[in-house]
């Protein structure tokens, strides 16, 4: 803090503390690239001869490639419906702001408190009951439902510190609530709603508890499953499983480079879950 | 201009139908949060607690027992070793909290690249737990990196089988999630840094505090309200956000050694068939959950107000 000068011993102190954040990364990268025969004997070094081996084998063989597909299949559809839900509601509760409105507004914010240890027992239950299980939209709808409440407070923060004169002055001139919506609110939120994407994204994107409990179907399952469930299919398999780890980072990696500038925004803006 | 007065709407008996069709559309911007929260949040809550006082077992008839599942929890030593295991994970809270405070201290003075060093520490934080468990199970494996780095720098007694000794176990778990929650820790920390000018500390130095003082007597006061709502969502999430990491890292062992209630719910149910007492043991913790909450509210309000 204080006089904010360079001081040497500090940064060194900061590039020793990234060793222990950066060293399991890199030797993911080392195991997931070396056959099997050469791990055995040699665990820790880089690869004589990076092979791309495990990963294809991974990627065919376990499924890991579906289960990739199964995942962006349920993030995807849990993303857009977690955004369009949310901005519609905040929109609603941005023109309501009576005390029944704001009760409301309370209870539905209220569910940020229901983690999925709470409510995924009964969830199964119910949804095996309506046969909606195995069914990775269905999944969707629920990571959609598990982000909902924080989409919401996310999105109607945004939306009280705009400027709404637009709002008042295209009322005027006759534009419906959809057209005031679509093309009045949704492209003024844009960073929100960008912010809003990509911790939904990755929130899901992570689940394990509710598609471990809601797909069974080795066929579709996700790929936070599918890598968990490595472990016991190839437990002395490590170079293997080190693979599908890989891969199942992969996309992680891609939003987290795209996003970072919306992401750091949302955790600090919302400090989300 | 004066075309748009003329619009029908002003008319007032289309006022009043107009209103009418207009709360309706509007409705419709309100009812799709409603049903998907009320359908995977709202109604399975209510059908655990509504479960949990009978014997349940879902397609068939489910007697009323009452009490029954509390009681036997509560008399499981099971269940006892899993309070104790949560308790013991609470004492993890500290190191959560402090670790990235320091690191967003050192930070904030000046050092080179600061965001490159965010961004390090970030990342882990978004990848899913799920697969940080999975990679640490192999570092911490018998002869993983982590042992092999012991048995080459130091005694080869000091090796040992992180995840399967019943004594290192929980401490092993409390250190992966001290790495887990830095990355989390240092962005929250820095964006609330970044609003406190640097004068506060300089004045501090001028007066002769150490380092360490400032960051206690100095630092630790006003971020108050950052780091208390902070220590609030680690507590919340040492229970409700353990699973992924007992599935890949220990399923709960040495026998019940590691086993977090969120963990056991799960287990109780789907691997037992022990419908009742998951619902039961989701109640307890939908208790737990509401009594910080509660006792951390006005965290979550504080920050609230300066967000």
């Amino acid at each position: 803090m204080t006089n904010r000068r360079n001081s040497p011993g500090k940064t060194v102190l900061l590039v020793v503390m990234t060793l222990p954040f950066l060293y399991p990364f890199a030797f993911l990268v080392a195991t997931a690239l070396k056959p099997l025969p050469e791990f055995q004997e040699d665990k820790l070094g880089w690869p004589d001869r990076p092979s791309f081996e495990n990963i294809s084998a991974v990627w065919d063989e376990v499924g890991l490639g579906q289960a990739m597909l199964n995942s962006l299949l349920a993030v995807g559809v849990g993303v857009v419906v977690t955004v369009l839900i949310s901005a519609a509601g905040a929109f609603w509760f941005l023109q309501h702001h009576g005390r029944a409105a704001n009760v409301l507004r309370s209870l539905v914010l209220l569910t940020m408190a229901l983690p999925p240890p709470v409510f995924i027992i009964p969830l199964f239950v119910l949804m095996s009951a309506q046969g909606l299980t195995n069914n990775l939209l269905a999944l969707g709808i629920v990571y959609a439902g598990w982000n909902a409440a924080f989409g919401l407070y996310l999105m109607h923060a945004y939306y009280r510190a705009l400027p709404l004169e637009v709002l008042e002055a295209a009322r005027v001139d006759g534009a419906s609530l959809l057209q005031q919506f679509f093309y009045i609110i949704l492209p003024l939120s844009r960073p929100a709603l960008a912010t809003l994407g990509v911790l939904a994204f990755l929130w899901s994107w992570s689940d394990l508890l509710l598609s471990v409990v809601l797909i069974q179907d080795p066929e579709r399952r996700t790929v936070t499953v599918a890598t968990a469930l490595l472990a016991d299919q190839y437990s002395t398999n490590i170079p293997k499983n080190a693979a599908g780890v890989l891969l199942a980072l992969i996309p992680i990696l891609a939003i987290f480079l795209l996003g970072q500038r919306y992401l750091a925004r949302g955790i600090a803006a919302g400090v989300g879950k | 201009m004066a075309t748009r007065t003329q619009a029908p709407r002003t008319a007032p008996g289309a006022t009043r139908r107009s209103g009418a069709v207009r709360a309706f559309s509007e409705a419709l911007f309100l009812l799709p949060i409603l049903a998907v929260v009320g359908f995977v949040l709202v109604v399975p809550t209510a059908n655990a607690i509504l479960h949990s006082f009978t014997n349940w077992n879902p397609g068939y008839e489910s007697p009323f027992v009452g009490l029954d599942n509390y009681v036997e929890l509560a008399k499981s030593d099971a269940f006892r070793q899993i309070l104790k295991n949560q308790a013991f994970l609470l004492l993890g809270i500290p190191i959560w909290a402090i670790l990235p405070l320091v690191v967003s201290v050192m930070l904030y003075e000046r050092v080179p690249a600061p965001g490159l060093f965010r961004t390090v520490f970030f990342f882990p934080a978004t990848v899913s737990p799920a697969i940080i468990g999975i990679l640490f199970s192999f570092i911490l494996a018998p002869d993983g990196p982590l042992n092999a780095a012991i048995r080459t720098a130091g005694p080869d007694s000091f090796a040992a089988n992180w995840l399967a000794d019943p004594n290192l176990v929980r401490p092993t778990l409390i250190a992966v999630l001290a790495w887990a929650t830095m990355g989390t820790g240092v962005v929250i920390f820095s964006a609330a840094l970044s609003t406190v000018p640097p004068e506060l500390f300089e004045a501090a130095e001028m007066d002769g505090a150490g380092w360490w003082q400032r960051l206690f007597y100095v630092v630790l006061p006003t971020l108050r309200h950052v780091v208390e709502l902070w220590v609030v969502i680690l507590v919340i999430s040492a229970f409700v956000a353990m699973f992924p990491w007992i599935f890949t890292l220990t399923r709960g062992g040495p026998g019940y050694l590691s086993t977090t209630l969120d963990y056991d719910i799960y287990q109780n149910a789907l691997g037992f068939g022990y419908f009742g007492l998951a619902a039961a043991e989701t109640v307890y913790l939908l208790v737990i959950v509401g009594v910080v909450i509660t006792v951390g509210a006005g965290a979550f309000r504080r920050r609230g107000v300066e967000a």
